[in-house]
């Protein structure tokens, strides 16, 4: 079902990283890179779908990492503060590209007009399961498209509590809004990509 | 089957996401065994976000080595070079320290900014500690008077006592000139001649008759004891600053017993119509005609905010009322406005404090 999280090394060592690079002491900086390299790169790709995008961004969302150590408090994890400073710079590159290609990256209000419930009963075959390996690309090229078609708020809610499993206290924390506002923006993404999935899904049977 | 409500399809939806507490993630498993529409609801939600696993197929999920790298590089080179601006800045700094001119002395306008800003400072300073000091040494002063006043009221009443019930005074007639202070002649007998009586008498000490409010009286030499006694007056004005009851008749000089004025602070209005000459004996009294203003002006002991007045009672009060019971004037004679030194009250109620 859902992907493992990082795995989280011992408390005490990540405290004891987290002071040396709030000293900047560059090696524990290196160490904390090397540590969450993988999950952030993960979200960007996911969230941006742009290679180029996500490699700066992965570059910015370090640096800011590193600028900013002098404020981090270190008794707070840093994961959710990485992922902060990380949803914030992938906005950021969304905004700038839209403003040089003027494309719409969109937003969409935070209450769906159809339940769960009743997008997800629509689904008549949810058993079906590619077999071959050019099914499964086919259908990574539709899931992408529909991430992509998705309003930039909902896409990047649906990610944080899919694939990095973060509470909604913690997507409350790092998306700088109300809990009852990330269960409502969840909810409308869900609703989002199951009803596009779903229309994908029919035209294929079709 | 039954349907979900949307509490149930939050709480399932909670659990799913492993954002549940312990009792939403027990009911959330109750709901999964035993409500088949639960178990539906459950199975096409997780159906529906398996899909999103697609996202990562053929695609790289661990970050290349080389962004890492470039990452990093990045740091370093941004460390480097803010560090090396720091360094310029500081040598920068040091440099300009170095070619700075020493010297001495300070630039004009510096100089002259700095004495201007302290001068605005005493200005504002002072604009704002003078009137009240002023405000504060004045209250003293009338304070001071009025004590002043008490002692010579406790005088009278001693030598009242002492002498049936007369008030202070010397031979004198009706048009003798009241004005003037500290002559010797006979026949100039002034108003301030009476109450010298009590000052040769030891009733009162004469340093009681200058109110410390008026100008003139301040910084007076001290009267030797022997010189009083042979002086039949006030050496002159500054030694008494303070107006009496007119005494014209030495018969008729007897301490009221219905509450009169006997005493106030200097009558403002022939304050200055003495024109003083080398010699005493020639001095003269401007004759003074009232006008509006004179009719209102109060004593200057006490900026002409108001008179202290000393009654026949012994009480002593501060006022800015001249006009006091039966609308008398205390400076002034009932139906008279101009005056040459020499008037008399034409009855016993029209008080007249002079001079």
């Amino acid at each position: 079902m859902k992907k493992n999280a990082e795995q989280v090394e011992t408390k005490n060592d990540e405290q004891e990283l987290l002071k040396r690079y709030i000293s900047g002491d560059k090696e524990a900086f290196q160490e904390l890179v090397r540590r969450y390299k993988d999950p952030l790169y993960a979200f960007l790709r996911r969230f941006l779908n742009q290679q180029q995008l996500v490699e700066e961004t992965f570059q910015e969302t370090f640096l800011q990492l590193y600028r900013s150590r002098n404020t981090f408090e270190k008794d707070r994890p840093l994961r959710p503060w990485l992922f902060t400073i990380a949803a914030n710079k992938a906005r950021d590159a969304l905004r700038k590209q839209q403003r040089h290609e003027t494309i719409s990256i969109g937003t969409m209000g935070d209450s769906a007009d159809l339940s769960i419930n009743d997008v997800v009963n629509s689904l008549t075959s949810y058993d079906v399961t590619p077999y071959d390996e050019a099914e499964k690309t086919e259908q990574a090229e539709k899931v992408r498209d529909i991430i992509a078609q998705m309003p930039e708020n909902l896409r990047e809610i649906l990610i944080l509590a899919y694939f990095e499993q973060f509470s909604y206290k913690q997507m409350a924390e790092i998306l700088s809004i109300p809990i009852g506002t990330v269960k409502s923006r969840l909810h409308t993404a869900i609703v989002f990509f199951t009803k596009k999935w779903k229309s994908s899904t029919a035209d294929e049977n079709y | 089957m039954r349907t979900l409500s949307k509490h149930q399809q939050d709480i399932l939806l909670d659990f799913y996401f492993d954002c549940a507490g312990q009792e939403e993630a027990d009911t959330a498993r109750q709901l999964l065994d035993s409500h088949k529409g639960a178990r539906e609801f459950y199975d096409k939600l997780n159906h529906s976000l398996t899909a999103l696993e697609n996202l990562d197929h053929q695609e790289h999920a661990s970050c290349p080595d080389h962004l890492v790298e470039k990452t990093l590089e990045k740091l370093y080179s941004h460390q480097s070079i803010t560090e090396s601006i720091k360094t310029d800045r500081l040598n920068q700094l040091l440099a300009d320290e170095n070619h700075k001119i020493v010297t001495k002395r300070q630039s004009f306008w510096r100089s002259f900014a700095e004495a201007v800003s302290v001068a605005a400072a005493i200005v504002i300073l002072s604009g704002v500690f003078v009137p009240v000091t002023r405000q504060m040494r004045a209250q003293a002063w009338q304070t001071a008077c009025q004590a002043n006043l008490n002692k010579i009221s406790q005088g009278i009443a001693q030598y009242a006592g002492d002498n049936q019930g007369t008030l202070p005074s010397v031979e004198t007639k009706a048009g003798n000139p009241w004005w003037k202070v500290g002559s010797t002649q006979p026949q100039n007998q002034s108003n301030t001649r009476h109450v010298w009586v009590m000052v040769k008498r030891n009733y009162v000490n004469p340093k009681m008759f200058a109110c410390p409010g008026n100008c003139n009286s301040r910084s007076l030499p001290a009267l030797e004891q022997e010189k009083i006694q042979s002086m039949p007056d006030f050496p002159d004005r500054r030694y008494i600053t303070y107006s009496f009851q007119l005494i014209c008749d030495t018969n008729k000089a007897v301490l009221p017993s219905s509450r009169t004025p006997l005493m106030s602070d200097v009558n403002p209005i022939f304050e200055k119509c003495v024109k003083l000459t080398e010699d005493y004996s020639k001095a003269e009294f401007n004759p003074v005609k009232l006008s509006e203003k004179l009719l209102k002006v109060n004593s200057s002991s006490h900026r002409g905010k108001g008179q202290n007045i000393m009654f026949s009672d012994g009480g002593v009060k501060f006022t800015s009322q001249r006009v006091l019971d039966q609308n008398d004037d205390i400076f002034t004679l009932n139906g008279r406005d101009t005056y040459h030194g020499t008037e008399t009250p034409s009855c016993d109620k029209d008080v007249f404090l002079v001079p």
